[in-house]
This record gives C-alpha cells, structure tokens and sequence, in this order.
C-alpha cells in the first residue's frame, strides 16, 4: 500500500468526472508515465494501464475522500474493460483465436468516517491461435423505419460550429 | 498534423474575466479553448493543453520522417522507443481497433501515400496524378507496447493517427482544463469537447456545418459534458487519375470508402473515441448506418450525397435543431481553403 497525501490529490480531483482517455492523458502530461512510480498521477495512468492489461496491480491506501471518489472512478474505468474484454472474446470466438483475462478488485473507503480505500487489479490478457469453430456470422436486426423530420424553423443560434475533418 | 503554433488570449485577464478564450494553430486545424468562469490558474491550464497539442502534433504526425510514429512505423516489427505520448495515442488507437472488431483500423498510412495524401493538406497537390493500384492483404493488428521502457511494435503495416490523435489531444486537454472554470470548451477542425452548461446554462449549443458549406447548418446539438466528432469527405477530397479521393479510407479495400455519405457526426463522452465512430460510421455505408449507430446507442447525424440528413434515435433528445435536408451546391474556394481539419 502506499500512503499519499491530500496535497498530491488535489490535480487528480478535477479530472475523476472524465472519461479514461482524458483521465490517461491528463496524467501522462502531469509527467507521470511511469507505472513504478507510485504517486497519484501514476496511480490515474496505472488505472488505466491495467485497462490495456499493462499493470500487474494497483494498490491505493489514503483516508482522503477524494481519494475514495478516484476508486469509484476506477471502479468504472475497470467495468467498461471488463465490457471490452468480453468484446474481445466474442471476437476471438468468432475467428478461433483465444482470450485469458485476469481479475481485479475495487474497494472504496467512506468518506463518512474516513476509512480508507483501496484498488487491486492482478492478471493479464493474451490472445492466441485456438482450434474453435468459428461462430455463426450474426443475423443482422431489420432497420427501424427511417424518422421523419419535418422541416424546422431557422437554426438557432449556437455557441460554437464544429467542423469537420 | 502540422502547423506553427501561434497563440492569443483573446480577453483581458487583469478584471478576473467571465470568458476567457485562447487560439493557436496546431494539427492543420485552428484550436480553441474558451473557459467561462475562469478560476485563477485558467491561463497557465490553458498554456499547458496548448502546449500538449503541440507535443502530440510532434511526436504523432505522419508528415516528419523523424516523427516518434514514423520512426516507430519505419522500425515495424522491432522495438522502437517513442515519446509517451505516441504510445498512448497508439495503446488507445488499438483498443479502438479491437473495440470496433477491426472496423477502425490506423494502418491506412500506405494507402493515403499512394493516393498522394503525402503531405500535409496545404501543401497538397490536389490534380494530376495517377490511379495507384492498392492491394490490401488483411491480418490482424497485433501490435506489442513495453510500457515500462515507452516502446512499441507497430507491426508490417504502417499506421496513422491523425484523426484519433487530434481527438486524443481534445480529449487531454479538457482534462487539463476541468477544474478551471465554470463551462468551457475544447475545438479543434473536426473534434470538439465541452464541460459544463455553456454560456446559457441550457448547454453548449453546436452547430454542425452543412457538408456543402453554407450558413444553413445541418443540426444544432445542446450537450454538456460530451464530445463531439465530425469527419467529412467534402473537407478533404482531391483528384487522382480523374477520379475523386479522400482521406477516409476502407480498411478492407484499402480505397477511400464508398459510402454514399458526406458526413458523419458521432456524439461520445470521449473525443477520440466520438473521432473513431464517424469512421465507422462511414464504413456502415448509408444503409446500414442507422442501424449500426441504433445498435450502439450512440448519438449521431449523417449526412448523405443526395444531402439528406439522418439521425440514429439516440440522437434526439441531444438535438436543439434539425433538418431533414441541407441545400446541396458547388463548394467555393473559400469552402475548400479552411483550415479546418
């Protein structure tokens, strides 16, 4: 377990609402790449390192609540991992190859008494050439009847207007 | 993704200001970040996401041999060391490509240079040139990432990351900017972000430009807390052997897709991940992209080339405006000439 402060938190606090790609690179720029070293940048990219199957294990130990509030995040960021992984393995189901995934653990503390938190992930993912049966190719669904849209009134005014790339 | 940096904060900063804006060129596309309410280190936040454009443009453009991805792209099954940045940007392009079962896949790098998309889009010759004959043999993308020394293996087929790559640095910099303000925003050409209830607190308002150009928009999006991604073939097209290219590539072909689409706008929390669902949605094709987009429940509006408007049902409540066809018309030089992504 490693301890960290609140002082070393209060960069991470603003970017627990974002998403993982934000998360990943809003801690990469705060110059903390490196998985072995263990403070609380490290720890948002270890997240999602272990996302990419890259870290062995997390380990967060703090009474802060925000601390607590970056586990939840975590929580969420390894959830969505788990839905790729289970992506991953359809597809490979479906071209005879296959998938192991290990598992991983998420604790929160209480804010309300200031227990601490934690955050464990172990295992690893590989993939490689299986003998299965392909699946069935899927049935795609019938398209929904197309929306009709009746023509609007002149556009509103917008804050900004997106291009295009 | 090229461009000299060149930056202006557009307000004064000494009255504590309600909007504060900067503007720089980075990645062939003019940048903007707007926080409103902007706490007392806005402006460093701001120089700091500028500058991690900046870092991102460098080490992930396709347009320097010496670039960290066109070395890594050169090295091909050997290890090469790269910024951490290139790696991310890469890691999160091949979880993109397994996420999508292969439907977006980087490694187009080969196919733009053939068709003469070789340079960045200012630069371009866009006549003259002749059919190259593209012959894709599909494998699967395994590439290998040591994070502990910041290596990658690419792989045999050179990848490009221009468009995740700018939805990428989007993505970062609102991260870097989040806790220093009330509501801003992150543009960048074709990917966008925004946080907080925009300037009217009913959240920001987005116009999405007709493919065609014009001032009539083709929707108007209200969102908080989300991305948004356009990828339009009427942007960037040019001619080769007299016959039209663009930069959206089909993986399985190897030619610019054929989709009977102009445009594809995908809403996501995240840019990059908003980026690489319009390249999907181009790869659905016109029939098939309404149910692709309903299967996913992703919000998005297309764009057909007989300029009607289609949107998946995820899209509605997020709408403020809609049409149900833009004016198709011959674009002008002052259309093709923005710099616009």
């Amino acid at each position: 377990m490693k301890q960290m402060s609140s002082a070393r938190w209060s960069a991470i606090t603003v970017i627990a609402p974002l998403t993982a790609a934000a998360f990943a690179g809003t801690a990469w720029w705060a110059g903390a790449h490196d998985p072995r070293e263990m403070t609380a940048e490290v720890v948002a990219v270890s997240v999602t390192d272990v996302a990419a199957d890259q870290v062995q294990s997390v380990a967060i130990d703090s009474e802060d609540p925000q601390v607590d509030r970056m586990l939840r995040r975590a929580e969420t960021i390894r959830a969505k991992t788990r839905r790729v992984l289970r992506k991953a393995r359809q597809i490979d189901e479906a071209t005879g190859t296959q998938s192991t995934a290990g598992s991983s653990s998420v604790s929160t503390g209480d804010p309300a008494t200031g227990s601490p938190g934690t955050a464990v992930s172990q295992g690893s993912v590989g993939t490689g050439r299986g003998t299965g049966q392909a699946a069935p190719a899927p049935v795609p669904a019938p398209a929904p009847e197309p929306v009709v849209v009746p023509e609007p009134a002149p556009a509103p005014p917008a804050d900004t207007t997106a291009g295009a790339s | 993704m090229t461009g000299l940096p060149s930056a202006t904060v557009a307000t004064h900063v000494d009255v504590e200001p309600a909007d504060l804006t900067m503007t720089f060129t980075a990645m062939a596309s003019a940048v903007t970040l707007r926080i409103l309410d902007p706490g007392q280190q806005a402006i460093q936040a701001m120089e700091s996401a500028r500058e991690m454009f900046h870092t991102i443009e460098r080490t992930c453009t396709r347009f320097d041999p010496e670039s960290d991805l066109m070395r890594a792209n050169a090295n091909a099954r050997r290890w090469t060391r790269v910024d951490p940045s290139c790696l991310v940007v890469l890691r999160q392009a091949f979880e993109a490509y397994r996420n999508t079962a292969g439907a977006f896949d980087p490694r187009t790098l080969e196919s733009l240079r053939l068709l003469g998309y070789d340079r960045s889009w200012e630069l371009m010759n866009t006549h003259g040139q002749s059919v190259p004959n593209i012959k894709v043999r599909r494998r699967a993308w395994r590439p290998s990432f040591d994070d502990a020394r910041s290596r990658v293996r690419i792989g045999p087929r050179p990848v490009d990351l221009g468009g995740i790559g700018k939805g990428f640095a989007v993505a970062s910099a609102m991260g870097i900017l989040a806790a220093h303000g009330r509501s801003i925003l992150v543009e960048a050409g074709g990917d966008l972000a925004v946080r907080g209830s925009g300037p009217n607190s009913a959240g920001w308002r987005v116009q999405i430009e007709s493919p065609f150009g014009g001032d009539r928009p083709a929707a108007v999006w209200e969102v908080t807390d989300t991305a948004v991604a356009t990828s339009s073939i009427r942007r960037h097209h040019w001619q080769v052997g007299g016959q039209q290219a663009h930069h959206l590539i089909d993986p399985r072909t190897g030619l610019p897709a054929q989709s009977g689409l102009l445009s594809v706008t995908a809403v996501h929390p995240d840019a990059a991940t908003a980026e690489v669902w319009t390249k999907v949605g181009f790869l659905a094709g016109r029939s098939d992209i309404r149910t692709m987009f309903d299967q996913q429940g992703i919000p998005a509006v297309w764009v057909t080339e007989d300029a009607r408007v289609g949107y998946s049902k995820a899209a509605a409540p997020l709408l403020a405006w809609k049409a149900s066809r833009v004016e198709p018309r011959h674009e002008t030089s002052r259309d093709r000439n923005r710099v616009n992504g």
